[in-house]
């Protein structure tokens, strides 16, 4: 982030119930607590409990914060095709998109930085619980975009996730910080 | 209390700050975690939370815990305000401080439960049915979350009325910085009771100055008052006697409509030398001040006039603040509250107007400004 404007904005689409709307809420958190910075998560999802196309904006700047959506996105998960295709908007010509390998077609546009990571089979197989998916995304937006180190979300994450499952949410955070 | 959360919890957390000790309420999206933080929180508070059978009844609920002395709220979204609307006209009939939260979205019926809309403003005004004054408030920052909730509350103990805190699902939902002081800091006000030991009410109650408040008794004061959603004498029991009900038409009416200056609140900008103003509230005033912001480094005289009690109109600091000038007004309903501005500027005049479930960017208000400079 340049130290002049301090301003950045964040999407992450997927499919309801993925668990990427805990990613936005825990990066907006821990950017106010480690940063002091402001930040605005701001979630879209269908009636559909499960299954419905949803997406999170966060903003995140020096300043208030009054416009609450993302309109110049630096950087874009998405574990999902139809989520992927539907929010792909506004997105900035050098964004990094994110994309889950097994979950989203091929995508090579030299306008961006595409990374495309098995992140739920990761999540499920390697990590051992398809829940911290929501750790492992932060981890991944963390160390690609440079919002928050290891050190910031070692001691974060523990505290933000449910009790008993402060070890698994660990992990997630170590692999995520050694994938890219 | 520096604290990333979304409105629905900022509102809960600001109620129990106001001394709100008693919610009842059924949940509906967007507003379902308002209730959610309530569950968790009040009961800590020594307050009491239930989850009722259904909107009409957890509004039914709240009214009978104000008559026994709580400060109480309920909260909702827009087919649940459409049920409370017959209890709200209970509680403007019987004077009894509540506060109603509706989190729109789009309707009418089950609409767009998951997107945002301002279409229920005229509800809020005049949903329940026969002549009634009621109170409106329209925040639209998070720390304006916290204290307008407060003053939600103020407002309904000081002048026995129900009053409607509007949020849009935007504000319910957006988690984001809220940095207010954590308690103590914020004045409370109280409904004035009767003095104990009196042989009759009636002075207290109806025998008021035009412009005051009722003052009456809770349930367990040890008074013999009747609590009635029939037309009432100075006792609270049916009356048909055109002459009393004259009176208490006139004493509901006042008590709200002489107090106006008091119980408006208005965030004014950049307006004196401005050639064209912006006029918005809730969530859409946030890209309003973004806008004008915007169009100011860009050398464009604009301002914004952003009321925050949207009931009763800031109709005579609307005309005083804006004059003849250009308006733009924007807002997430087909045009609502422009039928108001006009009224209160005695002219037309053109707006942005979205009830597709997306919201107003502070671009197409930009736009619009350089339209009409």
């Amino acid at each position: 982030m340049s130290q002049e404007s301090k301003h950045y904005e964040l999407r992450f689409s997927a499919v309801g119930g993925q668990g990427l709307i805990t990613t936005g809420v825990l990066l907006a958190e821990a950017m106010v607590e480690y940063e002091g910075l402001y930040a605005i998560h701001s979630p879209r999802y269908t009636a559909q409990v499960r299954g419905g196309p949803t997406k999170v904006d966060v903003i995140i700047d020096n300043k208030p914060i009054y416009f609450p959506k993302t309109t110049s996105v630096d950087f874009y998960l998405s574990t999902s095709q139809q989520s992927f295709k539907a929010y792909f908007q506004d997105i900035k010509d050098d964004a990094i998109v994110v994309l889950d390998s097994n979950l989203v077609d091929e995508f090579n546009d030299p306008k961006y930085k595409v990374y495309r990571l098995p992140l739920i089979e990761i999540a499920a197989k390697k990590i051992g619980n398809v829940v911290t998916i929501s750790t492992l995304s932060l981890a991944v937006t963390s160390k690609l975009t440079g919002l928050l180190s290891l050190k910031e979300l070692e001691d974060f994450v523990p505290k933000s996730v449910p009790r008993g499952y402060e070890e698994i949410n660990l992990k997630a955070v170590r692999v995520g910080f050694s994938l890219v | 209390m520096r604290k990333v959360m979304p409105g629905n919890e900022n509102v809960a957390r600001a109620a129990i700050a106001a001394g709100c000790r008693f919610f009842a309420g059924y949940p509906i999206t967007p507003s379902s975690e308002l209730a959610a933080t309530m569950s968790a929180l009040l009961p800590k508070a020594g307050g009491t939370f239930i989850q009722m059978e259904d909107e009409i009844a957890s509004m039914a609920a709240v009214i009978g815990a104000s008559i026994a002395g709580k400060k109480v709220m309920t909260a909702t979204s827009g087919p649940g305000f459409s049920l409370k609307q017959e209890h709200i006209g209970l509680a403007c009939m019987m004077e009894i401080p509540v506060v109603i939260v509706n989190v729109m979205r789009g309707g009418p019926s089950t609409g767009l439960p998951t997107h945002p809309s301002q279409g229920d403003v005229m509800q809020a005004r005049w949903g329940t049915h026969g002549d009634h004054s009621i109170i409106a408030l329209t925040p639209s920052l998070p720390n304006e979350i916290y204290t307008e909730t407060i003053r939600a509350f103020n407002l309904a103990e000081q002048y026995r009325s129900p009053v409607i805190l509007l949020l849009d699902e935007i504000l319910a939902h957006t988690y984001e910085v809220v940095d207010v002081p954590e308690s103590g800091g914020y004045e409370t006000a109280n409904r004035k009771l009767p003095p104990k030991g009196l042989d009759r009410l009636d002075f207290y109650t109806y025998n008021r100055n035009v412009g005051d408040p009722p003052i009456l008794p809770n349930f367990f004061m040890g008074y013999n008052f009747h609590f009635e959603s029939l037309t009432h004498d100075e006792m609270g029991f049916p009356t048909t006697d055109p002459k009393k009900v004259d009176l208490l038409v006139k004493l509901r009416e006042a008590k709200i409509e002489k107090n106006k200056e008091k119980i408006w609140e208005n965030d004014i900008r950049m307006v004196e030398n401005a050639d064209v103003v912006v006029f918005a509230y809730g969530s859409v005033a946030r890209s309003g001040i973004q806008a004008v912001e915007k169009a100011r480094k860009d050398g464009i005289k604009a301002g914004l006039f952003r009321p925050i009690t949207l009931w009763p109109f800031p109709d005579k600091p609307l005309r005083e603040a804006v004059g003849n000038k250009k308006v733009i007004v924007a807002e997430m309903n087909t045009g609502l509250i422009k039928r108001e501005v006009e009224r209160a500027l005695r002219r037309d005049v053109g707006g942005i107007f979205k009830a597709n479930g997306t919201p107003i960017t502070p671009e197409e208000i930009l736009g619009r400004i350089k339209e009409e400079k």
